[in-house]
């Protein structure tokens, strides 16, 4: 068997090119022996050895082998250790933008109580910048806002029906901020935004 | 301050003796049936003309009768406030406090200017409204 670990190959499926014999007592058969790059193996056919044609007992240590690798093969434990790396730095990158995305809409929040929190117009209150960019945000603002209103109150209902395009509120809620809230925090609750 | 802040109600239902829910003329907040549906004088006197109250000029108190005054900036309706029994005003600053105020004290570039006075008459033993 190759001590695989030995040989590194960045040759690419379909081409061909030289590796380094090491050691010879360790490769009785190198036809459609396997390389290990990296966590691939790679199927070879060797052509020549140090430009000669290429037979088995001929090979010896520090002969160079011309080779051309025929296929891909990757070990299925390795295939879910490589998933679970790609996973993981996914993961990583979700939980960064997650962040990014709390403290943006913290920001606006903030900006929109202060700025608004006096104000009785609702035409007013909903059109301030703040407002519009947080319904910019789109779908994945839609927990963070939901819990706004639960804990903290607010006229998020333009933005809750901008985000979603529902609205579950009857016109007989329409002005009862009480039952308003309630009403959304149990659409919330329903649709898994809120635990 | 005369009261903790709250999103229950504003300053429109709090002027109408409303402190269950928000009036404001857009869909999804309570406006009355009869008055028409837009940000304009006419159509918030028309809301408080419905409550019993009908247009006057002077703002001091009177004997027998309740005000509230309507507040514009640039001809759109922006605030609301009550006389209390004493002469003095009363306003639910939007989402924050109720206040205690002489009439004009807010007025401001977010609340404009008082634009209208209306009253109605109270009851003599109550001295409160219908």
């Amino acid at each position: 068997m190759v001590a695989q670990s030995q040989y590194k190959l960045n040759i690419p499926l379909g081409q061909r090119g030289v590796v380094e014999i090491l050691d010879r007592e360790e490769m009785p058969n190198l036809a459609h022996e396997a390389f290990r790059e990296d966590r691939v193996h790679r199927l070879i056919r060797i052509l020549r050895i140090s430009n000669e044609a290429y037979h088995p007992t001929r090979v010896a240590s520090g002969d160079e082998l011309a080779i051309e690798v025929l296929g891909l093969r990757v070990r299925l434990d390795e295939m879910s250790r490589t998933i679970q790396a790609i996973q993981s730095r996914q993961d990583l990158i979700d939980a960064q933008h997650a962040r990014m995305l709390k403290t943006t809409f913290r920001i606006l929040a903030d900006e929109w109580y202060t700025a608004t929190g006096m104000l009785s117009s609702i035409s007013q209150k909903v059109t301030h910048p703040a407002y519009l960019r947080i319904i910019g945000m789109g779908h994945a603002v839609l927990p963070l806002l939901l819990e706004e209103l639960r804990n903290r109150g607010g006229d998020w209902y333009d933005a809750l029906d901008a985000i979603t395009r529902e609205d579950p509120v009857p016109p007989d809620a329409y002005g009862d901020i009480s039952r308003m809230k309630a009403l959304w925090i149990d659409w919330g609750l329903r649709h898994g935004h809120l635990s | 301050m005369t009261s903790s802040e709250t999103d229950v109600y504003n300053c429109i239902a709090y002027a109408a003796g409303d402190t269950t829910r928000k009036w404001w003329p857009r869909v999804r907040y309570f406006w009355p049936a009869k008055a028409r549906f837009e940000e304009s004088l006419p159509a918030f006197i028309e809301a408080f003309v419905f409550l019993g109250f009908e247009p006057c000029d002077a703002a001091d108190l009177e004997t027998g009768f309740e005000k509230v005054a309507i507040f514009c900036k640039d001809d759109a309706p922006t605030h609301a406030a009550k006389q209390l029994p004493s002469g003095r005003w009363s306003s639910k600053l939007g989402d924050w406090e109720d206040i205690e105020h002489t009439l004009h004290a807010v007025e401001c570039p977010v609340y404009g200017e008082v634009k209208q006075i209306l009253r109605r008459l109270v009851d003599a033993e109550t001295g409160q409204g219908p």
